[in-house]
């Protein structure tokens, strides 16, 4: 299994020299197996040169979505492989409690917010509302459960093999409390055990305070919630906007030094994880 | 999409039973009130209480824990406004979750005091967004003994 970022701001693409080195595109992240099936984690901006390489290929396509906040959807108009006819592309996401998928999409896949319509797509589109539990994609099994976000969110446990990766970009565990026990923690059936979790990790302690509700995480939250899930690695996520590539390095550093355990990186754009 | 069991855990691994997120906002959010709350699961055990029921449960829920629905049953032993005990499926949080909607009920429980308590409670149903009952809030309050349904006393004589 091979994990790559290719999005990993949160909130607002923030192009700059002040963020070239960790980017400026929102939540993407592209997983692939050795069998060739490919997932693509969110659609932020992230997802267009994504598209662009995936477009070389014909082979079937799964786009996962978190949720359906726009920095985790903007990039879906702009994806090369939804205009291939013919090409097999399924989407999976989390309906509302009145709307499905398909319903929920169409408010931003349609005027006066896009010029094309959901109905124009060219590829074999297939939409599918997720409810919580496990399904196969290739050599992949696929977990999705609801997570503490504003709004339907989903978190997704993804294994190939004995290896796995748990991708949870918009989460705020300590809303739920920070008990960190397994049964009492938001993500952590998710989480557990796994080789990388990719998480939420936008905000220092003190922005964290002042944005409670938000729906996001600070990185001391995000070290605390890896460590009793006892993964291997976390990857702190969904860079905030305003913090530039300094802001970055002293949070990573700051994390590193809460962790007792876990080995802490932050997600740049480009980066990789090869899982085996 | 073939749906699949979930995974299979190694030998020895430790079972995890995390509580779906609707519960464990419920629960802090029951913690932060000043009413007493009781949050039940879907088979109506006891998930947790916070510290103003606890003054009518009359135990700390830290020296408790959860609790099984037969437990709590047995425990709190409620009886109905005539002193006659009161079937366990009929208490207003099995109705909320039975009925899918809120239910109030005035009844009596023993605390583990042994003391009879006259309470009101109103149970919530806690539903997923897939439809899926996952338990109840049950708000309680005292009543002065005595009291009516209509907070009525009865006259001396």
């Amino acid at each position: 299994m091979k994990v790559t970022i290719w999005g990993s701001r949160g909130s607002l693409a923030t192009a700059g020299p002040e963020t070239v080195r960790y980017g400026g595109n929102t939540s993407c992240v592209e997983v692939s197996a050795s069998d060739g099936t490919t997932l693509v984690l969110d659609a932020g901006t992230g997802v267009r040169s994504l598209g662009q390489r995936l477009a070389e290929g014909r082979g079937v396509i799964h786009v996962l979505l978190s949720h359906l906040h726009m920095d985790h959807i903007q990039g879906l108009g702009f994806f090369k492989p939804f205009f291939q006819g013919g090409r097999e592309i399924h989407v999976w996401g989390p309906p509302s409690t009145t709307l499905d998928l398909r319903s929920r999409l169409t408010r931003y896949l349609s005027p006066p917010l896009f010029p094309v319509r959901i109905g124009d797509i060219e590829s074999d589109l297939v939409l599918h509302d997720i409810s919580p539990g496990s399904w196969h994609a290739g050599e992949f099994e696929i977990r999705a459960e609801s997570v503490i976000h504003p709004g339907p969110t989903v978190g997704y446990r993804i294994r190939d093999g004995s290896a796995c990766v748990a991708y949870l970009p918009d989460h705020e565990p300590a809303l739920g409390g920070t008990s960190w026990t397994p049964a009492w923690t938001s993500g952590h059936a998710l989480a557990a055990d796994a080789d990388l979790l990719i998480h939420d990790g936008q905000y220092t302690p003190d922005e964290y305070v002042e944005r409670v509700g938000w729906g996001h995480s600070s990185v001391d939250d995000a070290v605390a919630f890896a460590e009793a899930a006892r993964v291997k690695r976390v990857v702190l996520f969904h860079h905030d906007p305003d913090h530039d590539d300094t802001a970055v390095d002293e949070m990573l550093q700051a994390a590193r030094r809460a962790s007792r355990s876990v080995e802490v990186v932050s997600a740049s754009e480009g980066s990789t994880f090869d899982l085996g | 999409m073939e749906r699949v069991a979930a995974e299979e855990r190694p030998a020895g691994a430790r079972r995890v039973e995390q509580r779906p997120i609707e519960l464990i906002l419920a629960r802090q959010l029951a913690a932060a009130l000043a009413v007493p709350v009781l949050l039940i699961d879907g088979r109506g055990d006891t998930l947790f209480f916070n510290e103003p029921a606890e003054l009518i449960i009359a135990r700390r829920f830290d020296e408790i824990d959860e609790l099984s629905f037969e437990q709590r049953a047995a425990t709190l032993a409620p009886r109905d406004e005539a002193g006659q005990p009161l079937p366990a499926e009929q208490l207003p949080g099995k109705v909320a979750m039975r009925e899918r909607r809120p239910t109030h009920g005035l009844f009596h429980i023993h605390g583990y005091d042994g003391v009879l308590r006259a309470v009101e409670a109103t149970a919530i149903p806690i539903e997923s967004a897939g439809g899926h009952v996952l338990g109840a809030m049950v708000i309680l309050w005292r009543r002065p003994e005595g009291e009516g349904p209509d907070g009525s006393h009865p006259g001396p004589g």
